[in-house]
């Protein structure tokens, strides 16, 4: 996993709680890279499980939550830091279903070791798309966190149904736009 | 505000200055394979650059107009020789629909959308800058993918080829021609000489009859003045001896006439099929034009007299007989032509062929008063393939072998008078080797 994921995660935590908890964490995880993250490093993804966890010892929030939280705050990072992959885009099913044609094939060239989630997109209509995750890490929670941060920057009202399959490595995701209806 | 742990501190200076040391460690990494890369690269684009400029080499020097388009035919690129072949610069040409120099409408269903699709060799017509057509062979494949199809196209002036191939089906045809007329040749002569043989003792028999019925006649006279019989006499009416003694030896006289007629044709006919020999041999002109003139009379006989006017002094001539007769042969059939083509009908055809000696050439004017050629006509008249005879009735080869075997086989000379409406003479002039004129 890429170190950028780590160093947006602590930041969170830092932002989010203290820089207190952060030394908290990384110390209850005992890792390997010792929590020393670079961004263009490359650490184990077992890490990020760890100091999830921890975080959801020390904070009491379940760690679903938290991978959803988390997945939210690093789309907005995606957002300010990689402005390209978002241009022509203005709305959430648009953008999402360039994340397997466009944006991993763009992230391959620069990272080439990068170890990136499929997310295949199965159906998609104007109001309708249904996607699917597929990744050994299980981390369908981030993913879906992700989702939610992309419909929030869109300012779109998204129903997420999902499907967890074979202990999550498998997520389906049943996504459908919520019409505002107005009164006058 | 609570002052910040020491301990706590100095892990998260720990922690940073590790960071730091393993962003050192990927930016050196990063930097060496960024310099590896590099230099792959640069031999990568030296090897592209020696591969490109081997390609625009092939597509400037290839004989062929090599045009790429997009799917909807809008001209990209022009090489060098589609440049010369349409009159037209790369510049101009590009953004120009390629139907402007081609007629790509006469394809049937070219499938341009489906790629890597070869039509191979079609032929259509091309159409330069100043509008001028010129036949062309086409070739045409896809290349690139959807959505950026492009069409390369592969032109070749085929002018000069179907000139080739019209001027090769022309000379199969000759040859065949010649080859059924020299079966015809050979034919004739075979005939002639098996007529020889029966006209000469029909000839002899009708001679030995002449003189005998001459005799027959005169006994009976003898026998009459013997007897003291009068013309009245019973015996000479009932066989009607006066009329048989009138009439018999005009009959055989007659005969012989025809018979010496026969003979002229059959010689003459022998003499053209058989030239004594593929070589020069010492010839009579004069006996050559007389055998040609014997030859050909089926040709001019309906349409105009033929009047010879031979100085019977000439030398003989070092000569291809052979030859010789297919020179005057051509020459009377073509004035035969002239006089059948002629707007006056009225004034009898004629066609006169003169011999004259002149100190050391023998000069020969075959003229006619036929319809006469033009000055442009006069100008291509020995052309080979020049003809203004309709098809069938000349093939524009007989004047171009006339003045072959003229000037290249008899170190000759031939030349071309003629007036529209009046007539035309050839003149044919042939040296003589030796000073002082035989006769022949």
């Amino acid at each position: 996993m890429k170190g950028i994921v780590f160093r947006e995660f602590l930041d969170m935590v830092e932002d989010e709680y203290s820089a207190d908890l952060v030394d908290d964490i990384i110390d209850d995880s005992v890792l390997p890279s010792g929590g020393a993250y670079t961004t263009v490093g490359t650490y184990d993804h077992a890490e990020m499980g760890k100091l999830v966890v921890a975080l959801s010892k020390r904070t009491g929030a379940n760690v679903p939550d938290l991978l959803k939280a988390y997945g939210r705050h690093l789309f907005s990072r995606f957002f300010a830091g990689y402005p390209q992959f978002f241009e022509g885009i203005n709305e959430s099913f648009g953008f999402l279903s360039t994340i397997e044609s466009f944006i991993h094939v763009e992230v391959k060239k620069l990272y080439p070791d990068a170890e990136l989630p499929a997310f295949e997109t199965l159906e998609m209509s104007p109001d309708y798309m249904r996607m699917i995750y597929r990744s050994p890490r299980c981390l369908g929670d981030f993913a879906e966190g992700l989702m939610e941060g992309c419909f929030e920057h869109y300012k779109d009202s998204v129903i997420i149904s999902r499907q967890d399959e074979h202990e999550g490595r498998i997520v389906k995701f049943e996504l459908k736009k919520a019409h505002q209806e107005s009164f006058s | 505000m609570r002052s910040p742990d020491p301990e706590r501190l100095l892990k998260r200076l720990e922690r940073e200055k590790r960071a730091r040391l393993e962003a050192e460690r990927l930016l050196e990494e990063k930097s060496l394979s960024l310099y590896l890369a590099n230099q792959e690269m640069e031999v990568a684009h030296r090897s592209q650059q020696r591969i490109t400029e081997d390609l625009n080499a092939i597509l400037e020097k290839i004989p062929r107009g090599i045009i790429l388009t997009d799917a909807e035919g809008t001209i990209l690129k022009v090489n060098k020789h589609g440049e010369k072949l349409f009159d037209v610069s790369a510049e101009q040409a590009a953004g120009i629909n390629l139907k402007s120099y081609l007629s790509l409408d006469d394809l049937a269903d070219p499938k341009l959308n489906e790629p890597l699709v070869d039509a191979g060799d079609l032929r259509i017509t091309g159409t330069r800058a100043d509008k001028s057509s010129f036949p062309v062979e086409l070739a045409f494949t896809t290349v690139g993918e959807e959505p950026d199809i492009r069409v390369l196209w592969m032109v070749r002036d085929i002018t000069l080829r179907l000139a080739a191939e019209t001027e090769q089906r022309r000379l199969e045809q000759d040859l065949k021609q010649a080859q059924k007329l020299e079966s015809l040749g050979t034919l004739a002569g075979g005939i002639a000489h098996e007529l020889n043989t029966p006209i000469q003792f029909v000839t002899d028999n009708m001679n030995f009859l002449s003189e005998t019925v001459t005799n027959l006649l005169s006994a009976i006279d003898g026998y009459e003045k013997r007897l003291d019989l009068t013309s009245n006499d019973s015996i000479r009416k009932e066989f009607d001896i006066d009329y048989l003694a009138e009439e018999a030896p005009q009959a055989i006289s007659q005969s012989l006439d025809g018979l010496k007629r026969i003979t002229d044709i059959v010689l003459a006919v022998k003499k053209f099929s058989y030239p004594t020999s593929s070589g020069k041999t010492e010839n009579d002109l004069n006996d050559v034009i007389r055998t040609t003139a014997t030859v050909s009379k089926n040709q001019w006989k309906y349409v105009a007299s033929l009047d010879l006017d031979l100085d019977e002094d000439i030398p003989s001539l070092s000569s291809n007989a052979g030859e010789l007769n297919q020179v005057f042969l051509n020459l009377i059939v073509n004035a035969a032509h002239a006089i059948e083509d002629r707007a006056d009908k009225a004034t009898p055809g004629q066609i006169k062929i003169q011999t004259k000696y002149t100190a050391s050439a023998i000069e020969c004017r075959v003229s006619d008063n036929g319809s006469g050629m033009t000055k442009d006509i006069i100008e291509k008249v020995f052309n080979p393939f020049f003809t203004t005879k309709d098809p069938g009735r000349g093939t524009g080869q007989g004047l171009s072998i006339v003045h072959s075997i003229v000037t290249l086989s008899h170190s000759g000379d031939i030349i071309v008078e003629s007036k529209v409406g009046q007539g035309t003479a050839f003149v044919l002039t042939f040296p003589v080797l030796s000073a002082e004129p035989t006769p022949a």
